[in-house]
């Protein structure tokens, strides 16, 4: 903890910072040298050559620092060539993380939890997946959304209904504390497993009563459903996390990517909260969504990179439910959630976000 | 621009910075106080989560009721302290953090209270872990934004720091280096300015008048070297001026000392008593043969004892005060021996820087001569005219005593009287010129003596059996013998009138005369307390002797008489006193 008589201000913080209006014309004078030194500098420089990486995200709102950094040239600027691997949900992701299609996964809670814990299709034990930095701090992003039209007006209704979620994603976690919550009995429900990007059809086409479905997916069914649809209410909800994962092997074999990829997400952490309007319409035309619902649903999350202790305790959490619904089979390929995180590539780019107890 | 103005600008710019610099100083510390403050309430709002998250497992693990009051006011003070922390974020992710933990711990309790709802107790033990999760979540969520929020505020504390220094370098570094590139200036101005001044100043002390001082410096310095320029131009003038008054001076003094050499009067400088100078003819005056044979002497070498106390007294006075000396005649001794009367008179000069005499003598010894010779003659003259008044009186007193004589063998009463009115009229001449060769002055007399005189005269001569007193209120007045004699006559004629006539029926009476004199006029009043005139008495018409008498006197004297009668006669005669020139040049012709 730092007390105050450790303030030691930082002359380039200080350079960047917001109170520096008098120090202006400085400033623009030291740009001005500098773009005159990179002016005269040799003409290689140019071309630098970029270190190319393949991530997997998804069509998700919770990407919005990855679209910044692909659309305003960050990772270019730190010397990355990403490869995207689109995926309709973060297990996918991390499933080609495993099989090693991709370097870089990006990805919420219970898949994680689901590799940690050994279970299938993470059982390749040769990837020890390393958390690296979380991405977003969200609340309630997680609804249970129903057709009122099948006789469903409130959370007991559900009972002998069925229910459409993804299988192995953070809605799973999610359902069972609203059954939790609201006294219901699982076998009185009929879970299907669709495929986040099916929600709507099922939904609409009668296949399921209601669904589980997470943002801006959920938003936007209850948009295009209106009348017919409603929010089951829940008390407990769920914060997901979104996370970017990698493999122990890339990360000892290329530290410096892992450092680059992260400063390049930090300039676009800095970038979205300095321009709002432009990322809402970016993380809207990425994500296929309509502007009016990412700025319905835009202060329900928070852009930062960082590692913290909600962040274990979740994901602990999670892995103590996975025993408890005993999806785990096999208790020694538990993996310690603390030894899957990485903290020295964020140590490095961003210590003010690591809240984790060391 | 003045030296003063930009002194005055140096000091005005030297407070404005100082002025500028501490309210910045101030405005910043404030602004890092204010942010520190925030600091601590960040962390008092963590402080707070973490005890709030504490106080939840302290009453997941005993459901004691006082951990349920402490975790509700926990909660009270999470909720203060978070509106009192300044750009809390206003996202719905962390403002949904709180009523979630709110909503959770409710849950926790309605589990607790309703355990008939929650019957499966495998699932309520999960219901629980959820929920405390839940709060343990959002805590950790608050933690982190507070821990967000406080390095937020201490980096802008660190950016403020570097600001102030910044900042504080940027108002001290132009305002101090004006003020030093000001100061600097100035003080070159100064220095060249004062080093043009002293060449001009050293060139002006070895006597080139002709340097011309030119500055462009400060208002001051421009006034200055003007001055100079101006002291300069007025020095050569000054000096040409001098230079001209001293040809002046020299041709004066060429002009003197011929006119003095030439002058026929002795000229003679001296200090103290000591010659200094002396011209030919004062050399010739004394006999000497040079110059030479005077300058150095005493000028009271050349006077007798009985003056040399009063010239030692009067060159004193003329050397100390500063006065000059009237003429004054000294009886000199040549150096041949020979005396000579010069009459001497000096003046307080200043020669050669000392205070000195110059004293002029007059060769008076012939002029001298001659008033002796005068005062001789004048005293001869003098006793011979003594001599004739005299004689004059004595003859006249000849004449009283042979008509006294004709008198007293008169038997005739009325011609007798006319006799004795006659020697009356005879004696008031004869003690007149009685009393003119018994003063020194032969031309004025004291009239009051001579109206005592007369009366006492008249009384001794009318012995007419009455007892009259005189009085008199005389003034001490002086009368020329030509006004004094018909003045005299006029008297004469009255008062022997009153002692004639005016007492006839009395034993006693009285005669006033008063006599006043105002500047040039006299007047002259004699009154009685006698019987008087008659009533249709007009003195310019009377036909008597003496009354034609009075009235030719009168004339003489270009007097007015007046009579009036008031308890007796009052005469009041008055005229103008004149010097008339010559003796007796009139009576009663």
């Amino acid at each position: 903890m730092k007390t105050i008589l450790d303030i030691q201000p930082n002359i380039m913080d200080v350079f960047f910072s917001k109170y520096n209006y008098a120090v202006f014309p400085i400033k623009l004078t030291l740009v001005l040298v500098l773009a005159l030194f990179i002016g005269c500098g040799n003409e290689e420089n140019k071309s630098i050559d970029l270190t190319t990486i393949k991530v997997g995200i998804t069509d998700f709102w919770g990407e919005a620092a990855f679209y910044v950094a692909q659309a305003e040239g960050f990772f270019e600027e730190e010397g990355l060539e990403v490869t995207v691997f689109s995926n309709s949900a973060g297990k996918e992701s991390l499933k080609d993380l495993y099989e090693g299609k991709v370097d870089i996964a990006h990805v919420a809670e219970i898949p994680v939890v689901f590799a940690l814990s050994g279970l299938e299709p993470h059982s390749n034990n040769d990837v020890s997946l390393k958390i690296f930095t979380g991405l977003i701090y969200t609340s309630n992003s997680q609804k249970i959304i129903a057709r009122r039209d099948h006789g469903i007006n409130e959370p007991q209704d559900l009972n002998g209904k069925k229910v459409g979620l993804y299988s192995e994603t953070t809605s799973e976690y999610f359902f069972d504390t609203f059954l939790l919550e609201h006294g219901l009995r699982e076998e009185n429900i009929e879970r299907v497993n669709i495929d986040i990007t099916e929600h709507y059809k099922a939904l609409k086409n009668g296949q399921v009563d209601a669904v589980v479905s997470w943002e801006p997916y959920a938003s936007e069914i209850l948009r295009k459903l209106n009348e017919n649809t409603l929010k089951l209410n829940s008390v407990l909800g769920h914060s997901t996390l979104w996370m970017a994962t990698s493999s122990e092997t890339f990360i000892r074999k290329h530290p410096d990517t892992i450092v680059k990829y992260l400063r390049a997400l930090k300039k676009s952490q800095d970038y979205i909260q300095r321009n709002r309007e432009e990322t809402q319409k970016l993380i809207a035309k990425n994500t296929n969504t309509s502007l009016e619902i990412i700025r319905n649903i835009w202060d329900s999350i928070d852009y930062e990179i960082s590692i913290g202790e909600r962040m274990l305790y979740l994901l602990n959490q999670q892995q103590r439910w996975l025993v408890q619904e005993e999806h785990v089979d096999d208790s020694t390929k538990l993996s310690e959630i603390s030894d899957a995180i990485y903290l020295e590539a964020l140590e490095e780019v961003y210590p003010e976000g690591i809240t984790v107890i060391r | 621009m003045t030296f003063k103005s930009r002194i005055n600008a140096v000091a005005l710019l030297s407070v404005a910075t100082v002025v500028v610099l501490f309210g910045f100083l101030f405005y910043t510390t404030w602004q890092i106080n204010d942010e520190l403050n925030q600091v601590d309430r960040v962390n008092r709002f963590a402080k707070t989560a973490t005890e709030l998250n504490i106080i939840t497992e302290q009453y997941l693990a005993y459901e004691e009721s006082r951990y349920f009051e402490k975790w509700n006011t926990l909660y009270r003070d999470l909720e203060t302290t978070k509106e009192n922390i300044r750009k809390f974020p206003t996202r719905r992710v962390v403002t949904n953090a709180l009523p979630s933990i709110k909503q959770s711990f409710t849950l926790i309790n309605e589990i607790y209270n309703k355990p008939e709802t929650y019957t499966d107790s495998q699932k309520r033990k999960r219901l629980l872990e959820r929920a405390t999760a839940r709060i343990r979540s959002d805590i950790q969520l608050l933690l982190s934004v507070a821990h967000r929020l406080e390095q937020s505020r201490l980096q802008e504390v660190r950016d403020l720091q570097v600001y102030q220094r910044i900042q504080v370098l940027l108002i001290l570094i132009p305002g101090i280096g004006f003020l030093v590139y000001i100061i600097y200036r100035m003080r070159k101005h100064t220095l060249d300015s004062l080093n043009e001044l002293l060449e001009g100043t050293k060139s002006i002390a070895e006597g080139n008048l002709d340097t011309h001082i030119d500055l462009n410096s400060f208002e001051e310095f421009d006034t200055l070297a003007n001055a100079y320029n101006e002291m300069t131009s007025e020095l050569r003038r000054h000096i040409k001026e001098e230079q001209s008054l001293r040809k002046q001076a020299e041709e004066n003094l060429s002009r003197w000392e011929a006119l003095v050499d030439q002058a026929p009067n002795m000229i003679v400088i001296h200090v103290e008593g000591k010659i200094k100078f002396i011209n030919e003819a004062g050399v010739y005056i004394l006999g000497a043969k040079s110059a030479e044979h005077v300058i150095g002497t005493q000028v009271f070498d050349y006077l007798g004892e009985t003056q040399k106390s009063r010239a030692i007294e009067q060159i004193k006075r003329l050397e100390e005060n500063r006065e000059g000396i009237d003429p004054t005649v000294y009886r000199v001794q040549r150096l041949d021996g020979e005396h000579r009367y010069l009459q001497l008179q000096g003046v307080p000069i200043t020669y050669q820087g000392k205070p000195a005499s110059q004293t002029i003598g007059v060769d008076v010894t012939e002029y001298i001569s001659y008033e002796e010779d005068l005062q001789e003659s004048l005293e001869e003259k003098s006793i011979l005219l003594q001599e004739i008044h005299h004689r004059v009186k004595n003859n006249l007193a000849v004449i009283s005593g042979m008509m006294q004589l004709q008198a007293m063998e008169s038997e005739n009463e009325g011609l007798t009287d006319k006799l004795y009115d006659s020697q009356l009229r005879i004696q008031s001449m004869a003690s007149i010129h009685e009393l003119l060769y018994d003063t020194e002055s032969f031309t004025d007399l004291n009239f009051s003596d001579q109206i005592k005189k007369l009366v006492t005269t008249i009384r001794e001569t009318l012995n007419t059996g009455t007892e009259v007193e005189i009085n008199y209120q005389l003034e001490d007045v002086t009368l020329n013998v030509n006004q004094a004699i018909p003045a005299a006559l006029i008297v004469n004629e009255l008062v022997t009138n009153a002692f004639k006539h005016a007492f006839k029926e009395q034993k006693k009476g009285m005669i006033n005369i008063i006599m006043k004199a105002n500047e040039q006029n006299l007047t002259l009043t004699i009154f009685d307390n006698g019987v008087g005139f008659p009533k249709d008495f007009d003195i310019h018409n009377a036909s008597t002797l003496g009354m034609r008498i009075i009235q030719t006197l009168c004339q003489q004297l270009d007097a007015t008489i007046q009579y009036e009668w008031k308890n007796g006669s009052r005469f009041d005669i008055r005229f103008e006193m004149a010097n008339i020139k010559g003796i007796g040049s009139a009576h009663l012709n």
